[in-house]
């Protein structure tokens, strides 16, 4: 029985799995066998459940958790709360919140439960959360299932539609894959660090004590296990060659969990690299060199793939691929500055693609998906608005000056030189322009094309989606002219991942 | 380092060691029929007495077994942690009926949500 | 693992809290070198950013909801929030008074200072969003505001009904943000998102009407002739950075702070000469000088307000304000203050010639702007920053009336600009009449207009500085002489004499007119007087052009009557340190200075009796006198010293042959065309290669999986077996 108990440290997760439940138990009373005719609609109330939830959950950790005094991690070290984990947890609930407002309106397009859907979204958000708050193997993997199950089901939340469950089995069965894989890196990490530590534990400080100490020798295996868990990660922020699921679910799961999973995954995948093999252990594990090549490999693949689609989804697939890679260039830097790059970057790439997939929901509507790039034409003219949050988005992936995406790059970039990295550095920026030319491409096809076919798009305004795209696009803009002002925030959390 | 695995090895190799000597023996001391005087109800697979099955034995099952069974696993798995529980109970006292409280609870939820949602219906 | 990245987390937090201390200290106070000078006191305050965010409030809620505030409500917004600007640059510049009391400013600068937050904090490159209210600024600031309600206010009668109402007052509005940012502006940074924001607007409200494929074309022209000033002007600030190392006015001036000749070791003269060029080279731009003054001409295509609010009174003086702002560099630079005193004469000079002989009543009112300009610069190429901010004032309070005054004329006569067809105009409009009066004469330098007093004292700086000479002087009072004429002229041939009126069938082809028409219902009959809200701003500012010259009374006719010269004194404390001396033999010379002030006067009026001679006297063959004896000169001036001409064959020929044949046609085409076709063309094939491994089969991805798996687990193999 563990003897520290501080469950206040917790208050986040325990909010939203609490709503979740909730909202899972409102559907099924409210809502049981289908809507019934009269009946009232709850999906309002587990919408705004969900979002409270979120919200309270994400409004809690600046309040409460960040200046808090006393203990930071709690039950034996198995969960931390220090600025790091809290920063993750604020990305990710902001994604969250910002995919439920998203995912209302298309659910209920589709006659589709949305209890169910919202309730999947908090169960993977609180898995997330335990994820980035891991000091011990053991949490991080139960994290890890309690995301990532759910993330599989509302990939095929679609059932009826081929293409859904495809997303949904080929997640399923390469995720388990990467999963095992990383749980076998777990296990030979465990028994070196029980042959060599001394004592076998799951815990994760004890075990990078242990191997920063034996630096000079270590045993293949440990290594090894060490790549593997790299592995299973890499698969989670989609790194080629273990990104190869990516454009596949993205093309085939529902629009707004898109997504979610892009940026919430992404972001907790970035956390968990940082929290296991932040600062030097990468080099002392021999992996630097690997890594280098991964991200390389990542940058190539995600930016040309990202040229030849024609279906937006797919190449946002890409182009979230493509991220990873600049992501991993900031894990692979390894300074303190380049792990706050990390956070900011984790931090950009959040606010610009749910503006750009908060556009992509705005222009669907009956019977017609926002998908390809010809389903966007002319329909900037007609809605100037919508179309310029879709320029801002772009703009900001690309990374431009003073949009927030183009501080994420910098800092990165800065941070990557400074450590010596100058070749992969010039490749970043070479593929960053090329990825110029597909982030011009929605543009270009909402203000510069003709509207296709005799249908005239009348797209009702829909005040939730245009929430998400205000506050993003607001977000894009300040975050980046103000960017000095919360930069310091950003370096204390990454101090706090120091010890 | 490793020396403490031998055993296991010893225990891995005697096993493989055991089976080779069956085989081999069998091989040695077996008669062999010869294959062309030999009737073929010999070369059938050996089914307790029963006649082997003839028929193509892969059936449809309706889709709704699926999910009766994923539900029956989920409470099996719950009446598997209540034994070593039960066992422990003394010891972990007021900690132990919390957790396990709030486990059953989850569970519950589950089967609210199944049950409002028509998952026990068989139709 | 941990004590390796602590460490780094240390540095990192070393390096910026040294940054830090940096931005502190290079703010207001130590700079590197000798320090002779005593360092600005600085106060803080936070009303500096309601005062310029209140405009851009306005423009937010005209732009966004212009359409559903209704005209009262574009009204009360746009004029509103500049009437509460202009409100709070008053109180705060009567805080800035109490600040330069006794017991305060112990001798330095002085001024109001708020930081609104950290901007580009880059390595060593430090730029805060901060904004600075000293006693220059103060001269801006109510200068930009109030001037700037006033025209505001006009703008009321002058765009009413005209369909995009609420788009002119956004657009005015966000020319005050931004103008009020270029003021206020503490470095050099804020001061250039102001430059860009100010030419932006202008080029805006120039192509106000753009149905009128002329007045993009006059937009576009503006803003491209500024892009070369702004490249000057970037390259400028570039350079400061470079030798400094902060972009504040403020710590520059201070750095520089030294008597002339013995500048610190870290500052090269031959910096601050190329730094003081460059900037020039911007100031041209924005301010209209020779080479670049060609689009302010063009520029009038916009509404008169306009022309009034940016292109006289605000915008185009924030080359004269810059040189102000870093008086440091330009007070060192002394070779850079010859180009700009040269410069600022020739343009004097060709601009007021040009002016002599336009028909178009805003196209002389425009020349007659690039020649004030000319005036102010050659001010500040003799070293007489004060004065050369004295006539920035006083020309923005006439020049204002001017352009409003011939607005209310343009409108009364329907959008007819050719002063062929005024006349007599004093009887239907008296108050128009009257005002424009008072500003003619302001600017015609009689005494005691304002711009008698301004004026006189640049010519007497242009022969008596160190920097100026006879020949400049005699340049400068050629102009001054020309400008009295085309002033007369214009009064002649508008307000006096008999009505002419426009001939039936004289094509109305301005771009806005016939909607305008539609609103204004007074048909065609006998011009009207405008109405209240475009006459108030009139007399405003024709009483300031009368006694706004009492402001900055010089020294000997003020001195014996115990008359202290206000704004000398109160901009003292900005200019001290780069105070340019006098010729000895001129300095107290009191006799040669109340000759020259004769001379000038008597020069003005030898040039109103000449447009008496010529348009009163209705002599009508006289002005034939000219036109017949010398054609070559007439058509010289008529069409402006054939410039645009010359810059169209000498420029823009083989700049668009170079374009069009070298670079259109073999670098783009073939070498980067080329090279971009060749770059994407690679990019789709090795996409294309590398898209056929996503074939869509989950078995083919778990086997790249597990093969880049295998790969990565061979590499670590294969190195553990190399160390």
């Amino acid at each position: 029985m563990p003897t520290d108990l501080h469950f206040s440290l917790m208050i986040p997760e325990l909010v939203v799995l609490g709503s979740a439940v909730l909202v899972l138990l409102l559907d099924a009373v409210l809502h049981g066998g289908g809507p019934r005719p009269g009946e009232e609609d709850p999906r309002d109330t587990t919408l705004a459940l969900s979002v409270v939830g979120c919200v309270v959950a994400a409004a809690w950790i600046p309040a409460v958790l960040w200046n808090i005094e006393g203990p930071r991690s709690s039950f034996n070290g198995l969960f931390v709360a220090d600025r790091f984990s809290l920063f993750f947890k604020l990305v990710v609930l902001v994604g969250a919140a910002l995919s439920l407002l998203l995912s209302d309106s298309w659910l209920r397009r589709r006659r589709l439960s949305s209890g169910a859907a919202h309730a999947l979204v908090l169960f993977a958000t609180s898995g997330m959360m335990y994820m980035v708050s891991a000091g011990d193997m053991v949490t991080l993997f139960l994290g890890l299932e309690v995301m990532s199950i759910p993330v599989y089901c509302l990939a095929a939340l679609l059932r009826w539609e081929d293409r859904s469950v495809e997303a949904g089995v080929k997640y399923l069965v390469l995720g388990a894959f990467a999963t095992a894989i990383m749980l076998f890196g777990f296990a030979l990490l465990y028994g070196y660090q029980g042959l060599v530590g001394g004592v076998a534990t799951t815990q994760l400080e004890p075990l990078q004590t242990t191997l920063m100490a034996n630096a000079e020798a270590l045993p293949l295996y440990a290594r090894a296990g060490g790549l593997l868990v790299l592995i299973g990660l890499l698969f989670k922020i989609s790194a080629a060659p273990f990104h190869m699921w990516t454009p596949d679910v993205y093309e085939g799961a529902p629009l707004p969990f898109v997504a979610f999973m892009s940026v919430a995954v992404k972001a907790t995948a970035a956390a968990v690299l940082l929290r296991v093999f932040g600062g030097p252990l990468l080099a002392v594990l021999g992996l630097d060199g690997m890594l280098w090549v991964v991200a390389a490999f990542t940058m190539v693949v995600g930016n040309f793939m990202a040229l030849v689609q024609d279906n937006v989804k797919r190449m946002l697939a890409y182009s979230s691929i493509a991220h990873g890679g600049y992501i991993l260039v900031g894990v692979l830097a390894g300074s303190a500055e380049a792990q706050a790059g990390v956070l900011y970057y984790a931090l950009a790439y959040t606010v610009g693609n749910v503006a750009a997939f908060a556009v992509l929901v705005y222009l669907s509507r009956q019977g017609h998906e926002a998908e390809r790039f010809s389903d966007l034409q002319g329909l900037g003219a007609r809605h100037p608005l919508v179309g310029g949050v879709m320029v801002l988005a772009m703009l900001s992936l690309t990374g431009i000056p003073p949009l927030v995406g183009f501080f994420g790059k910098f800092v990165i970039f800065k941070a990557a030189v400074a450590q010596g990295y100058v070749g992969l550095t010039i490749l970043a920026l070479l593929t960053s322009a090329v990825s110029f030319a597909y982030y011009l491409r929605p543009v270009i096809a909402l203000f510069m094309r003709p509207t296709v076919g005799c249908e005239v798009a009348v797209i009702p305004v829909n005040r939730r989606v245009a929430l998400c795209m205000g506050l993003t696009s607001l977000a894009i803009c300040a975050l980046g002219v103000f960017s000095e002002s919360y930069l310091g925030w950003l370096s204390s959390a990454v101090l706090a991942l120091a010890g | 380092m490793s020396a403490q695995y031998l055993p296991v090895l010893f225990a891995f190799m005697g096993a493989i060691g055991f089976m080779a000597v069956m085989l081999g023996l069998n091989h040695l001391l077996g008669p062999k029929p010869k294959a062309a005087l030999t009737p073929a109800v010999k070369f059938e697979p050996f089914e307790c007495g029963v006649p082997a099955l003839q028929r193509d034995n892969r059936r449809r099952i309706s889709v709704k077994y699926y999910l009766v069974a994923i539900l029956f696993v989920m409470f099996d798995l719950e009446a598997v942690l209540l034994y070593p529980w039960a066992v422990l109970y003394r010891e972990l006292g007021l900690f132990g009926l919390v957790e396990l409280v709030v486990f059953l609870i989850s569970l519950v939820v589950g089967l609210i949500y199944a049950w409002r949602k028509g998952a026990l219906e068989w139709q | 693992m941990q004590p390796l990245l602590a460490q780094t987390a240390q540095a990192i937090a070393a390096s910026a809290g040294q940054a830090v201390a940096h931005g502190a200290g290079g703010g207001h106070g130590a700079a590197e070198g000798p320090i002779v000078a005593v360092a600005p006191t600085v106060e803080a305050t936070s009303l500096l950013a309601v005062v310029i965010l209140l405009p851009l409030l306005g423009a937010a809620l005209n732009g966004f909801l212009g359409k559903r505030l209704g005209t009262q409500g574009v009204n009360l917004v746009g004029c509103g929030t500049v009437a509460l600007s202009a409100l709070l640059s008053w109180k705060l510049v009567l805080d800035l008074v109490q600040l330069s009391g006794p017991g305060h400013a112990a001798g330095g600068n002085f001024g109001l200072h708020q930081n609104l937050f950290p901007w580009i904090h880059v390595g060593s490159f430090q730029a805060d969003f901060a904004l600075w209210l000293d006693p220059l600024a103060a001269v801006m600031l109510l200068v930009v505001t109030n001037v700037g309600f006033l025209i505001h206010l006009y703008s009321i009668g002058y765009m009413k009904g005209d369909p995009g109402y609420a788009r002119f007052f956004a657009y005015l509005n966000l020319f005050l943000f931004s103008m009020l940012c270029l003021v206020l502006g503490d470095n050099l940074l804020v001061l250039f998102l102001g430059w860009e924001g100010v030419g932006l607007c202008s080029y805006l409200l120039i192509g106000f009407w753009f149905e009128d494929r002329a007045n993009a074309r006059a937009g576009k022209k503006a803003f491209v002739t500024n892009r070369v000033g702004d490249f000057g002007f970037a390259l400028g600030m570039m350079m400061l950075f470079a030798v400094f190392g902060t972009l504040e006015p403020q710590a520059i001036n201070q750095a520089l702070a030294v008597p002339q000749g013995s500048l610190p070791a870290t500052v090269p003269l031959w910096t601050l000469e190329a730094a003081a060029l460059l900037l020039f080279v911007g100031a041209c731009g924005k301010s209209a000088q020779i080479p670049l003054y060609i689009w302010l001409p063009d520029a009038m295509a916009g509404p008169t307000p306009v022309s009034a609010l940016i292109h006289a009174a605000t915008m185009v003086t924030a080359g004269v304000y810059m040189v102000a702002r870093l008086n440091g560099v330009f007070f060192h630079a002394e070779f850079a203050c010859y180009v700009v005193i040269v410069v600022g004469a020739s343009t004097a000079l060709l601009a007021a010639t040009i002016g002599l002989v336009q028909n178009d009543i805003k196209k002389v009112l425009a020349y007659s702007t690039v020649s004030q300009l000319g005036f102010m610069f050659v001010a500040m190429g003799a070293g007489a920053w004060a004065v050369g901010v004295f006539h920035l004032m006083t020309h923005a309070f006439f020049k204002a009336c001017l352009f409003l005054g011939s607005g209310s004329v343009i409108l009364a006569m329907h959008h007819e600009q050719d002063m062929r067809f005024y006349g007599g105009l004093k009887r239907f409009m008296p108050t128009t009449h009257w005002t424009f009066l008072f500003a003619t004469l302001a600017i015609a330098g009689i005494f005691p207009f304002a711009g008698f007093f301004s004026k006189d004292e640049i010519l007497w700086n242009a022969i008596a500085s160190q920097r100026g000479g006879t020949l400049i002087y005699a340049v400068v009072l050629l102009a001054a002489f020309c400008t009295a004429f085309y002033m007369f002229r214009i009064l002649w041939m508008t307000f006096w004499g008999e009505h002419r009126g426009v001939p039936e069938g004289h094509g109305h082809d301005h771009g806005a007119e016939s909607a305008d028409d539609d609103h204004h219902h007074h048909a065609h009959g006998d011009p009207q007087e405008s109405p209240w809200t475009m006459t108030v701003p009139l007399m405003v500012l024709g009483v300031l052009s009368l006694v706004g010259g009492f402001l900055g009374v010089p020294a000997v006719l003020g001195g014996h009557f115990g008359f202290p010269n206000l704004l000398h004194d109160w901009l003292h404390p900005v200019f001290q340190y780069s105070t340019v001396a006098l010729d000895p033999t001129m300095a107290h010379n009191h006799a040669m200075e109340y000759g020259l002030m004769a001379l000038s006067l008597g020069v003005a009026g030898l040039s109103i009796f000449l447009t008496w001679l010529l348009w009163g006297g209705g002599k009508d063959a006289l002005r034939d006198i000219f036109a017949e004896k010398s054609p070559w000169l007439h058509d010289l001036l008529w069409n402006k010293w054939y410039v645009d001409e010359l810059y169209e064959s000498v420029l823009l020929k083989p700049l668009v042959f170079v374009s069009r044949e070298v670079l259109w046609r073999i670098v783009d085409e073939v070498i980067i065309d080329g090279l971009v076709n060749g770059v994407a063309s690679f990019c789709k094939q090795a996409a294309d290669k590398m898209g056929r491994a996503q074939d869509g089969d989950v078995g083919n991805y778990a086997t790249i999986m597990v093969a880049g798996m295998v790969v990565l687990l061979l590499v670590i193999v294969g190195f553990g077996v190399g160390t």
